[in-house]
């Protein structure tokens, strides 16, 4: 059967196609001006903004890698990993406890834990350096764990709780006449079935710990333990920034979060659908 | 109900968290004992640094002074934290609050340094830094009393600054205009310099502050000296001198008749401004001494067609043409420190001839404020000339930003923005200040 798009049926794709167009220039066109400013000159940026590079070396590239971004970037990958990792397990343990298990005081314990979400992390900045400098983490690669760790188990494990509390029941106790204990149940049983919840939340954290600029700037210096956002701060002074380093910088550090998506794409999109919009 | 409980009970947790952690912050600093600067160092420990350094091309120079330190004296251990001029506020903030400030740490002039003094949090070094001590002798005299408080010395003064117009010579030559004597002579030139295809002055407003520093040196022109002074603290505070509204007149003139952006200035950013001169697009840009380097940098202005010239005095003003604005930057020592002495001898080693030398020459470009160390062969002709003229002015008008309490900064910050904008008029802006600087009193 052959079909036959009318001219409104056109019309309406072509606007369609357009729009989506003119949305993929919006995303993509920043991006590439960020990645063709890195070839630059200081004085081409500023004279022709959106021409293209008169010569196109790396050098930018090059000294943004040596001016510390190699650095910057090993520790981001490092605390955005090991922080996603901790968290994850940390919640979806907690939300497993709170939903399956009958623990005294259940309910309270619940409330403890979400409210620790209504708390501003810029309040408890003052008493977390005076702690962490008293344990002697203060300017450590451990107190970016720690606290990226503790500020979002509340949130994560809001969302995991919700999605655990309409998993059937019926399964659970299936596994437990099948003489499966909770640990078993818990591994093999419950977060296989949150796999959708899991994917979301490790996407957000991931995305959180990347981006953190407030707990970075206040607990760390120096090249050693910086993360990309306070480090890519440091690359601007008030006097001569050298733009194109700040922008090769800024692509060496948009470029593995742009990998993960690709790689990930499928997982993410249906994570999301599944998970949050549940 | 029992949602509803629930969720009482989450705020209720939450808000006891935020209480307790709240109760546990701040306070006041640790009582400590009075430090005895002037004794002798004992060379073991850890010192604590908080430098403005962080990042190219600064970042290497306490790095090295802190191996050199260790290598002399190996019991020390010197712990830097080097921060952006952005980073450093958040972070300085949040130590002073945690009352965990480091040994030695990095301060502005003004308001930011009269801070920690007030809250006894700096050191009292007027016994080893005074002007007439060994030490503070090798200071140029401006940058020490900069940090002086009540008679009593509590900075030590690293590098100084100043604000001049830079000027393309190639541009002047051109246009066949001499460098300005009067504000008149300067506005004037404008209409031959863009004849001559170039902009005469780049300016860029958008974080505000650059107005300040126009402002800040034609109020220094226009308004008596005693009166200006008085002016900056809410306590004595009058701001009825005619001479700010000239100063403010003079600026709006400026700002109309020799930039190319005039009303929409406050769109540009100061680095834009910056580059068009760096470029030769612009004649003239009024820059700070830190800046000179970079404009002469590779590829940029030749350094033989860059000159410099002190932003002109309008005929007959009545304030003091010679003011110079511009004010050092140095570290203050930890009250609470249990190191003092250590302290004030690693400062000492900072400062030395030497060290002072290597400050001021490439690739760290940072003018020190030990005599003599700034020399024609260490530093570019334009940074020795223009601190030259800092070291001889006989005052210094610090920035308007931070020799004013925020309130009344701010106000003068949104007074020169809307100023450009032609929102408002001087008078309107003075008025605005005024009452700003009552009710901060």
């Amino acid at each position: 059967m052959v079909s036959r798009v009318g001219f409104l049926g056109v019309i309406a794709r072509l606007l369609l196609w357009s729009f989506l167009l003119c949305l993929a220039v919006v995303v993509v066109y920043p991006l590439l001006w960020m990645l063709v400013n890195g070839f630059k000159t200081n004085s081409e940026i500023f004279g022709n903004p959106f021409a293209l590079p008169s010569q196109w070396s790396f050098d930018s590239y090059q000294k943004a890698w040596n001016r510390g971004v190699s650095n910057y970037l090993t520790t981001s990958i490092l605390v955005t990993v090991t922080s996603t990792v901790t968290t994850v397990f940390f919640s979806a343990w907690a939300a497993y406890g709170l939903t399956r298990v009958a623990i005294p005081f259940g309910k309270a314990v619940t409330g403890v834990i979400l409210g620790g979400l209504m708390l501003a992390p810029s309040v408890a900045l003052v008493p977390l350096v005076k702690m962490f400098q008293s344990m002697g983490l203060y300017n450590s690669f451990w107190a970016l764990l720690i606290l990226y760790t503790a500020f979002r188990v509340p949130f994560t494990t809001f969302l995991i709780r919700a999605y655990m509390l309409d998993l059937p029941r019926e399964v659970d106790e299936a596994a437990e006449m099948d003489g499966c204990g909770r640990w078993t149940a818990f591994w093999r049983i419950t977060l296989p079935m949150c796999k959708p919840i899991i994917v979301s939340t490790v996407l957000l954290h991931i995305l959180f710990a990347w981006n953190e600029y407030l707990f970075a700037m206040v607990f760390t210096s120096g090249a050693g333990v910086q993360t990309l956002p306070v480090g890519l701060m440091s690359l601007m002074s008030k006097h001569g920034t050298d733009f194109p380093v700040v922008f090769a910088g800024m692509t060496i550090a948009a470029v593995p979060v742009v990998l993960l998506f690709f790689a990930g794409q499928r997982y993410i999109v249906k994570g999301l659908a599944d998970g949050i919009g549940k | 109900m029992r949602p509803r409980a629930l969720t009482a009970f989450a705020a209720l947790a939450g808000t006891s968290v935020l209480v307790l952690t709240g109760c546990t912050g701040g306070g006041q600093a640790d009582q400590a004992p009075a430090a005895d600067a002037a004794a002798s160092p004992e060379y073991s420990g850890t010192l604590s640094i908080l430098t403005k350094f962080a990042g190219d091309p600064t970042g290497p120079y306490f790095e090295n002074l802190a191996a050199e330190y260790e290598k002399l004296h190996p019991g020390v251990k010197i712990q830097l934290i080097q921060e952006t001029d952005q980073s450093i506020k958040d972070k300085t903030k949040t130590l002073t609050a945690s009352n965990a400030l480091p040994d030695i740490y990095f301060t502005w002039t003004g308001n930011w340094a009269e801070n920690f003094v007030r809250g006894g949090r700096a050191a009292d070094l007027t016994g080893v830094i005074g002007p007439d001590t060994d030490w503070g002798k090798t200071f140029s005299p401006g940058a020490l009393s900069a940090f002086a408080y009540d008679g009593k010395n509590y900075g030590i003064p690293l590098y100084g600054n100043g604000k001049f117009m830079g000027y393309n010579k190639a541009a002047f030559a051109k246009a066949g205009v001499q460098v300005p004597k009067t504000f008149e002579e300067l506005i004037g030139s404008c209409a031959a310099l863009r004849k001559a295809g170039y902009e005469p002055i780049s300016f860029g407003n958008k974080d505000g502050w650059p107005a300040l520093h126009y402002l800040q040196q034609l109020f220094a022109y226009n308004v008596p000296t005693a009166a200006f002074e008085a002016d900056l603290k809410p306590e004595t505070a009058k701001l009825d001198d005619p001479g700010y509204t000239k100063a403010l007149g003079q600026f709006k003139t400026l700002v109309d008749t020799c930039t190319d952006t005039r009303s929409g200035t406050n769109g540009v950013l100061y680095t834009s401004a910056q580059e068009a001169f760096a470029d030769g697009k612009s004649a003239m840009y009024y820059q700070e001494i830190l800046e000179f380097d970079n404009e002469t940098a590779k590829g940029k202005l030749d350094p033989d067609d860059f000159g410099i010239f002190q932003l002109p005095a309008p005929q007959g003003a009545a304030g003091d043409p010679s003011i110079v604005e511009g004010s050092p930057e140095g570290y203050l020592v930890n009250a609470a420190s249990p190191r003092v002495p250590l302290a004030i001898d690693f400062m000492k080693f900072v400062t030395s001839t030497k060290n002072a030398q290597v400050l001021s020459s490439p690739p760290y470009g940072q003018p020190s404020t030990v005599i003599g160390a700034v020399t024609p062969e260490t530093s570019s002709k334009a940074v020795y000339e223009g601190i030259e003229l800092v070291n001889k002015a006989p005052k210094l008008a610090a920035w308007l930003d931070t020799v004013t309490v925020p309130e009344v900064a701010d106000t003068w910050l949104s007074g020169g923005e809307a100023l450009i904008t032609g929102s408002r008029t001087p008078e309107q802006v003075l008025d605005s200040v005024r009452q700003a600087s009552a009710a901060a009193k």
